[in-house]
């Protein structure tokens, strides 16, 4: 919950709004978890723009969001 | 070779991402900001909370006012919420791990099958055996759930005691004779009895909401609801004020307040308890009244007692005679009083009068006929006309018709309208007595139904001394008179 909330404030401040948010819940779904190589939870895909990034934790580092979102 | 090394470049820089993936996920885990693992099952990976992940969940259940737990099909309870140990009295760590038919009273519902009955049966009322000994009604209903391939049950409890209390609580609230509303902190009306309805006027949907300034009039100042909490503080008993109504009318009211906390002991507003006390209010006025008209006639009855000693004493020969023409008097005055307390000092009936000082000397029948409409005298006149009939009476056993056994005495009185007024025609008229001639020298009987009555009463009155009998009659206004067609009620004249 607390992730979520980080991530999406992060990318509403730093993106202002260009960016495509899926959350995924995985006691719904654990399904998807294997195909996109998740070990833990919450995890924080970045699939576009290449290279595929993850970042693992409740998101409260900015720094690291910044790192793993933001494209240098 | 260029191109190997390019790919050892490339691997190696692969493997550096790889790891550093790895060591920050551990560093998460380590973190403690990781909630859940994500480990490969047999068909589809399995998601292993680390954390509390369900805390949200697990907050709504512990928050929620009906009971919750969890019990094994064999009764074990698993997990229980805070509502049900405070249900149950009993502590929810020890409740863990009990059979749940433990807190059952009554054998037939202890049986699993009427406990946790199939999916989509209602639920049933049982009683709960509490921690202190009390049976606590309760209304069960349960669902069955699979957890980790256990089955399990999840049961919810409503506290039916509670519900009745509430039941309870509404049906004397709604049958009290006392208006009884709550405030928010704010001063919002936030519930209206009936007797509040009837006391003030508003119907509960027309004030629901709205401020309790608008039951205070006008002319008393600051808001209604810092006077509410002002006698909180100082701790002041039940108060008397003003309230206005709907249609305007100022009502006098007894106020209680008390705060109404909620189940965390915060004050959340107030309630209020407004006693009509208009009714006791007009008897302590009426008390107020008697007690002016006790006074004051207590000081008239010595100055009269004073007035008829003195004069008896004048007319009389010996102590002996003094003394018995004195207490007739007096019984004369007692009686006028009886009669005047029985009406609260307002009035007294003129029959009843006449009957009452003439007892002494002759019963109503051949000898005495009374006739007359239904009369009552103001406290003034009932004593002046009660002393004149006692005289009268007296002078009629000693010298007149009733001195001899074929005498007779009519006593009649009429209402009649003359051209300014409607007034009032008292006669007394002696039949087959003696011969009457009239008397040599005049006493103090003669002054009470002659110069003090008309004087007192600014009446007329006429003697007539005639040989076959004697005649007297009164006659005053209908200012002296209450309660009569045609009259005008004067509670306090004199």
């Amino acid at each position: 919950m607390r992730a979520v909330a980080n991530v999406r404030k992060f990318c509403e401040r730093e993106l202002l709004g260009a960016y495509d948010l899926e959350v995924v819940d995985l006691y719904e779904s654990p399904e998807r978890a294997q195909p996109a190589n998740i070990i833990a939870a919450p995890t924080l895909i970045r699939h576009d723009p290449k290279p595929v990034k993850l970042l693992i934790g409740d998101m409260s580092d900015a720094e690291r969001l910044s790192a793993t979102i933001k494209v240098a | 070779m260029p191109t190997a090394v390019l790919v050892e470049h490339t691997e190696l820089d692969r493997l550096r991402e790889r790891l550093a993936e790895a060591e920050e996920a551990l560093r998460a885990i380590r973190a403690g900001e990781v909630d859940a693992l994500i480990v490969d099952g047999a068909d589809t990976p399995v998601v292993y909370t680390l954390k509390n992940a369900d805390n949200p969940y697990r907050l709504l259940v512990e928050q929620m006012r009906e009971g919750a737990l969890t019990v094994s099909d064999d009764g074990v309870i698993l997990y229980c919420n805070a509502a049900f140990a405070h249900i149950v009295g009993r502590r929810s760590e020890l409740l863990r791990g009990t059979y749940m038919r433990e807190l059952i009273a009554d054998p037939a519902d202890m049986h699993p099958a009427n406990l946790f009955p199939e999916r989509g049966t209602p639920g049933r009322d049982v009683r709960l055996r509490t921690g202190s000994g009390e049976l606590r009604n309760a209304y069960i209903s349960s669902a069955p759930l699979t957890i980790e391939g256990e089955n399990v049950h999840c049961v919810v409890v409503t506290d039916l005691t509670r519900q009745e209390l509430r039941r309870r609580h509404d049906a004397i609230v709604g049958s009290s004779v006392d208006a009884i509303y709550s405030l928010s902190l704010e001063g919002a009306i936030t519930t209206w009895n009936r007797a509040a309805e009837q006391l003030y006027g508003y119907s509960a949907q027309e004030i629901l909401g709205r401020n309790a300034d608008i039951l205070s009039p006008p002319e008393q100042d600051g808001r209604t609801i810092l006077k509410h909490a002002r006698v909180l503080e100082e701790k002041l008993s039940p108060h008397e004020t003003v309230r206005i109504s709907k249609s305007g009318q100022l009502i006098d009211v007894a106020i209680s307040v008390a705060p109404l906390a909620n189940a965390d002991g915060d004050v959340e507003g107030f309630s209020v308890i407004a006693r009509d006390i208009t009714e006791r209010k007009r008897a302590q006025d009426h008390i107020q009244f008697l007690l002016r008209e006790a006074t004051h006639r207590s000081k008239n009855l010595l100055a009269i007692i004073q007035a008829i000693a003195a004069q008896t004493a004048r007319s009389a020969g010996t102590i002996e005679q003094f003394e018995g023409r004195f207490f007739q008097r007096l019984q004369a005055i007692a009686l006028c009083h009886d009669l005047l307390v029985s009406e609260d000092w307002q009035r007294a009936n003129l029959a009843d009068l006449v009957r009452g000082q003439l007892s002494p000397f002759v019963e109503p029948g051949l000898r005495l006929k009374l006739e007359g409409p239904n009369v009552f005298l103001t406290s003034e006149a009932a004593q002046h006309i009660g002393l004149a009939l006692h005289e009268l009476a007296t002078n009629a056993m000693k010298y007149g018709a009733l001195s001899v056994p074929t005498g007779n005495v009519n006593v009649t009185w009429a209402l009649e309208n003359d051209r300014v007024d409607r007034r009032l025609h008292l006669r007394w008229r002696e039949y087959n007595g003696p011969r009457v001639t009239p008397p040599s020298h005049s006493g103090f009987g003669s002054l009470v139904i002659d110069r003090l009555i008309s004087e007192s009463l600014d009446g007329a009155v006429a003697i007539d001394f005639r040989a076959e009998g004697f005649r007297w009659s009164l006659d005053i206004s209908s200012d002296h008179i209450v309660n009569s067609p045609g009259a005008s009620y004067h509670p306090s004249r004199d």
